[in-house]
């Protein structure tokens, strides 16, 4: 397995140096009077009038003992990806406001989300959903409808956007009524996840800090993220973003022990963005995304913990930007080691998802885990008996060296032409995107799958009406 | 080449250091402050305003052109005291409630500030109340609302619908935007305007008070 090193370990540790001189001189501002005391009594200095908390090295070194360097993500199905430093990777969907197609986009509807999920359920290289807008509904129910919408029409790895932190209660309630029918629980069965942002710079806010708190106690692992934006709200060189965020990101994970000590915690530098000196826009597709990224991966596995970051596109629609952008951020994070990359389907800086841009994105990741994986050198695949054997006649095609190993050795895709024109012509002569649609439109055609624990899914039904009620009364 | 062309020139360049000094000469030589403002502050910042809104100035360079327009400002200010000379538009200014994000808002009002209006920043996590109080004080012909949140961008209509219960919403042009805010979102909670960007927020404010 391929990791590439983006950054060296003297600079990590200058960087890491710089980031607990921030924690400990600068500060954190901390909106939640009743984290605040808990921060003071577990060693910070605290200054109440400016709501601010001053965490101390030893407090942060204490805590990031408590932290355990694997975090667990179930599906539906009974799989379960492991995230750890120096672990495999994978790629999950990402938030947005709008759904695209082609040059049109709308703000998301259920029915937009319900079929994004059921396209990326079949995305073999995508292996978990995250929550996003949906417009026909108030803020205090997008993310617990969203749940559900996500539980109906995907078995993957869920992790609901979180608008309020009564949504946050509710999806804890949600999930462990569906995993009680099948005798389980989260701590056993982690089908759903959680994550706040703090506010950069360096403030946690009340909303964030609660959703923290409401989630504690299940053993449900949470993604600590910072989201910097570069030359915006935090310093423009890359080194300044690295030491706020990695200082942020440190700032999360003490708070998350003191509410659950042994919490698994995701430790994410890889939201970072720069911000566009030309449009005021925070870029996602942008080289330093990825750098940013890879670095954040670095940084997690020197603290033994896993890590996030998220690939995107700033293109507004499908098309060559939407693909290079994602496959170079893409790749350098997955290289870099993070253990998992959001961002699969979106477009427009994560402001869109697209059905399109998902089917393409499970490509591009195909492709990067087929880089990540390396060339694997052993006496099998070193082939020395079968070039002895072959001597200067070139039959490799038909050796049963080749069919034993070919559809490890070399990636197959669904959409890439691999057909010289003549046959690209004969087939249709379709764009990437052209291909992409075709698949699209084949995997909503087939009927929909039965959710493997259907009274659970009414129990999720059942709290979902309960709560829509009191919040439309 | 006048002074005050020779100022306009500076604050194109954001050369800080000089465009104050030659802000003072002008006045003492005679020009007229309503001119050196026009002429050479404000048109100078329509230029770079437009140059930006092409994509040919980074922000930072305008945002230094515009910290340099204030510098002149600054030099100005005691001198026309009692002139009379008013500003091109009194604006207020704040991030909804619930909602702690500025970036955008920030850029605006340096933007605004180089249009040669004048702003009440409110700052973030603004109350439909203190906006009203704003309005109620400063008597603004605009009021303008951001947000960055899907949570808080509602926060804007129940800002319109207060001053509408207080009777003061045909006294102010309401203007909104921030990232989850759109042309439908704005005309839905009964906005004057909204703009999608930073580059087009003065602009579509001039258009809304009929200053274009």
């Amino acid at each position: 397995m391929i990791t590439l090193s983006i950054i060296e370990e003297k600079d990590r540790k200058k960087i890491l140096e710089a980031s607990l001189r921030v924690l400990e001189e600068t500060g954190v501002r901390v909106d939640h009077p009743e984290i605040f005391q808990k921060l003071c009594e577990a060693g910070c200095r605290g200054d109440e009038e400016k709501s601010r908390l001053f965490f101390s090295r030893a407090v942060v070194k204490e805590k990031l003992k408590l932290c355990p360097p694997k975090a667990s993500f179930a599906d539906r199905k009974g799989g379960l990806t492991i995230a750890e430093p120096g672990g495999p990777s994978v790629f999950w969907t990402g938030n947005a406001l709008n759904f695209s197609r082609e040059k049109d986009s709308h703000p998301i509807t259920e029915k937009d989300f319900a079929e994004f999920c059921r396209v990326v359920d079949a995305l073999p290289f995508i292996q978990g959903v995250v929550g996003t807008n949906l417009s026909e509904y108030p803020p205090e129910a997008k993310d617990f409808v969203g749940f559900r919408v996500m539980m109906e029409n995907t078995s993957k790895h869920l992790r609901p956007c979180i608008y309020t932190p009564q949504g946050a209660t509710i999806i804890v309630e949600m999930a462990q009524a569906y995993l009680a029918e099948i005798g389980g629980d989260l701590r056993s069965g982690p089908i759903v996840s959680t994550g706040y942002t703090i506010v950069s710079p360096l403030h946690w806010t009340k909303e964030g800090l609660e959703v923290y708190a409401r989630t504690a106690g299940y053993g449900m692992p949470v993604m600590i993220n910072s989201e910097c934006i570069s030359g915006a709200t935090s310093p423009v060189t890359l080194a300044g973003t690295l030491v706020l965020a990695n200082a942020e990101a440190l700032s999360g994970i003490v708070i998350n022990q003191i509410l659950e000590p042994g919490r698994p915690c995701i430790y994410n530098l890889g939201f970072s963005h720069v911000m566009d000196m030309k449009t005021a826009e925070p870029t996602t597709g942008a080289p330093e995304n990825g750098l940013l990224g890879a670095a954040g991966a670095a940084f997690a596995r020197d603290l033994n913990l896993p890590s996030a970051a998220w690939t995107c596109s700033d293109a507004a629609c499908v098309d060559s930007q939407s693909a290079f952008e994602r496959a170079i951020v893409g790749l350098v994070q997955l290289l870099g080691g993070a253990n998992i990359i959001w961002g699969a389907g979106n477009l427009e800086f994560t402001r869109a998802i697209s059905l399109e841009q998902a089917v393409i994105d499970n490509e591009i990741f195909r492709a990067a885990h087929r880089m990540k994986r390396g060339i694997e050198v052993n006496d099998d695949t070193l082939a020395l008996e079968l070039i002895q054997e072959m001597k200067s006649h070139p039959n490799y095609l038909a050796s049963d060296f080749t069919l034993k190993h070919f559809r490890k050795e070399l990636a197959s895709f669904d959409l890439v032409n691999r057909h010289r024109r003549s046959a690209w012509e004969k087939r249709g002569g379709k764009t990437l995107e052209e291909a992409a649609r075709e698949q699209v439109e084949k995997i909503l055609r087939k009927p929909e799958a039965e959710d493997p624990n259907p009274k659970g899914l009414e129990k999720v039904r059942a709290i979902e009406k309960k709560w829509l009620e009191k919040i439309r009364k | 080449m006048s002074l005050v062309e020779k100022l306009k020139a500076l604050v194109m360049e954001g050369n800080l250091e000089e465009a104050p000094k030659v802000t003072q000469e002008a006045w003492q030589a005679g020009a007229n402050p309503q001119q050196i403002i026009d002429q050479g502050l404000i048109a100078a910042m329509e230029v770079v305003g437009e140059r930006f809104a092409s994509g040919d100035l980074y922000i930072p360079e305008m945002l230094l052109s515009a910290r340099t327009m204030e510098s002149c400002l600054k030099v100005l200010r005691p001198l026309i005291v009692g002139t009379g000379i008013k500003a091109k538009a009194v604006v207020v200014f704040g991030t909804v409630q619930g909602d702690v994000h500025d970036i955008g808002k920030n850029l605006v009002i340096m933007m605004m500030q180089g249009a040669g209006f004048e702003i009440h920043d409110l700052g973030t996590d603004v109350a439909p109340e203190k906006f009203y109080e704003a309005v109620q004080r400063h008597k603004p012909d605009l009021c303008c609302m951001s947000a960055l949140l899907t949570t808080t961008q509602w926060a804007m209509g129940r800002t319109i619908h207060l001053l509408k219960e207080k009777g003061m919403r045909e006294e102010v042009k309401i203007m909104v935007g921030g990232a989850p805010v759109t042309e439908t979102f704005s005309q839905e909670i009964g906005a004057d305007g909204y703009a999608p960007d930073a580059g087009s927020a003065v602009e579509k404010a001039k258009v809304l008070l009929n200053l274009k």
